[in-house]
């Protein structure tokens, strides 16, 4: 009897162990996520930014018209912070043709000053769009959305803030029970507000 | 004695709320004997062939002609088909789905017609359950032609199947009757109150924009807005025009804004040869500003707008709009917008809207909304999730 009750103590102190290591690494881990994703400029004055420009995104996903919808929630969700102006698009791509941009997408150095002065903008938002769409793993499926997006400064050309964020995908309930997750729109308008965040703390 | 007195007055009384209550049945459904009241017998009204956005094949000329019925029934003067025709060729008028300022004028003149009505069919479906989309609006002929009246009507036979599915349609005829008869009530409404918009004709229902960016539309000043076919990006065809009808319908209910009649729109951008692609810049802008003295331009993009066929499924409507100020030259709004027909299901269909005509409207209505009341907070009771 006595060797019973001895190795059932021994074996809750095993599983309290378990479970703070489990505890320690997994905080360990969302810590790490936390800090690599966004990178502020020590050096740049963010207050000094008024007016930005939205560059087309690069579309790296499987259809071609997300990178444009993204885009236009992104400049919606930007105007309405209240805390920066948006250009409007169509004087933006006046903009672009103007300066005979081939890849708005990326601007270089020098065409991203050219174009900050053509069109009155303090700084160009650039954008990659990785991940649009349905995932699947197993039999689950769910919406997932994967963003990155970079700030050049158009005094210099320099990039003063680059972020990423990642929506959706197959979370525990949808493996359990299915149900394909959230639906695009929704994750669309998190992963931007993530971004805006991030942007404007 | 007393009693008898007394029996009889209750039997009065009874009878009149009979005869009442037959009156008001007649009057929902027949308009003829309502338009007897009114004077409207001397107002001349051309009935333009029917704009198709449907992007697919429907019988507009019977749309037309049971239409054109129901404005005549309504006691309406109606320019005869043979001189409208005759009109439309002598002044070589192919586009219907707007009327520019030359072609108000000489209709006027040379016809004597005092508002033309012009009428687009967004959406047609005949099979099980028919679907019906319309959109139709009078336009005044003269100097310059203005929007007197606009209205919508999205109906699908399944809309009230009450109990036992007695109130199911499946004749599309049937449907198509009703949606139009619908539109010419509203038409003959619209002319007796002087074609004031009545405060108990507007919807309540709303879904307010998922992201809003409202400044410098302050209800006391007096804005005159062009509304350019929207951007699109769905897979719809016309579902850019759809859009626009939209925002000039909820628009021009708003008492500070003037909407400009979309011909007369449409004009102005082919004599100037502005082709906006990807948007409107600010040059585009001030041609637009001065060719049709607006002081605000809105444009927009449509990224879906689906009606669904049969019972399942639920129809689907996303677009973005903007609106560019003259003044400023700066974007004074800024929407999102994204909802279903099924938002407000909770259970058993009920609720449901059936139509993308529906579901964009009440979209539309949220933005037209918070444009009159900008910090009015959003209430779950009357508007979507």
């Amino acid at each position: 009897m006595s060797i019973v009750r001895r190795s059932g103590k021994c074996g809750t102190l095993v599983y309290i162990k378990a479970l703070l290591i489990i505890c320690t690494l997994s905080a360990t881990g969302c810590s790490v996520f936390k800090t690599t994703d966004v990178f502020r400029d020590p050096n740049m004055d963010f207050g000094s930014i008024h007016t930005v420009a939205v560059m087309p995104f690069v579309n790296l996903s499987r259809d071609i018209a997300p990178a444009e919808r993204v885009r236009d929630v992104f400049v919606t969700a930007l105007l309405a912070t209240g805390g920066v102006y948006v250009i409007p698009t169509g004087e933006l791509n006046r903009g672009i043709t103007r300066m005979g941009i081939a890849v708005p997408s990326a601007p270089s150095t020098e065409e991203a000053v050219k174009l900050g002065s053509f069109i009155k903008a303090d700084a160009l938002l650039t954008g990659t769009l990785k991940e649009y769409g349905e995932v699947r793993s197993g039999s689950a499926t769910a919406n997932v959305i994967s963003l990155s997006m970079q700030m050049i400064e158009t005094q210099t050309g320099r990039i003063v803030w680059s972020a990423s964020t990642t929506q959706g995908g197959i979370g525990i309930t949808d493996r359990l029970f299915g149900g394909g997750g959230e639906a695009m729109n929704p994750i669309t308008e998190k992963a931007v507000d993530d971004l805006i965040n991030k942007l404007l703390p | 004695m007393i009693s008898s007195i007394s029996f009889y007055h209750k039997s009065l009384l009874v009878a009149l709320i009979g005869i009442a209550f037959c009156a008001g049945c007649a009057a929902t459904g027949d308009i003829t004997p309502l338009a007897k009241a009114a004077n409207i017998g001397k107002y001349r009204i051309a009935v333009f062939p029917i704009e198709n956005l449907s992007g697919s094949k429907a019988p507009l000329k019977e749309l037309r002609q049971t239409f054109t019925e129901r404005v005549k029934a309504a006691g309406f003067d109606l320019l005869p088909d043979a001189s409208l025709n005759l009109f439309l060729a002598r002044h070589r008028i192919r586009y219907v789905g707007g009327i520019d300022t030359d072609s108000a004028q000489a209709l006027a003149a040379e016809e004597r017609v005092d508002a033309v009505l012009i009428t687009s069919l967004e959406y047609y479906n005949d099979r099980y359950p028919p679907k019906i989309a319309l959109t139709a609006r009078l336009v005044s002929t003269g100097k310059e032609p203005e929007i007197l009246w606009m209205d919508s009507v999205g109906m699908a036979g399944d809309d009230s199947p009450g109990v036992f599915q007695i109130g199911i349609i499946n004749n599309p005829k049937e449907l198509t009757y009703k949606a139009l008869s619908r539109l010419g009530e509203s038409l003959f409404r619209g002319f007796s109150a002087d074609f004031r918009d009545n405060a108990a004709d507007i919807a309540e229902k709303t879904f307010p924009p998922r992201i809003l960016y409202l400044t410098d539309l302050a209800p006391d000043k007096q804005f005159r807005i062009v509304v350019l076919p929207f951007y699109n990006l769905s897979g719809r065809k016309y579902a850019g025009e759809i859009m626009a009808l939209r925002f000039i319908q909820e628009l021009r209910k708003l008492r500070n804004f003037h909407v400009v009649e979309p011909g007369v729109v449409r004009n102005g951008l082919l004599q100037f040869r502005l082709i906006m692609e990807g948007g409107v810049s600010f040059a585009n802008a001030d041609v637009v500003f001065d060719v049709l003295g607006a002081n605000l331009v809105l444009t927009g993009k449509t990224i879906n707008y689906w009606d669904e066929q049969g019972e399942a499924g639920a129809p689907n409507v996303v677009f973005s709009a903007t609106i560019l100020d003259k003044k400023n030259r700066l974007v004074v709004l800024a929407s999102d917008s994204y909802n279903a027909g099924d938002d407000r299901v909770m259970f058993f269909d009920f609720g449901k809207i059936r139509t993308a005509l529906g579901v964009s409207s009440e979209m539309v209505r949220g933005i037209a909304e918070r444009i009159v009341s900008p910090f009015r907070t959003p209430t779950s009771e009357s508007e979507g999730k």
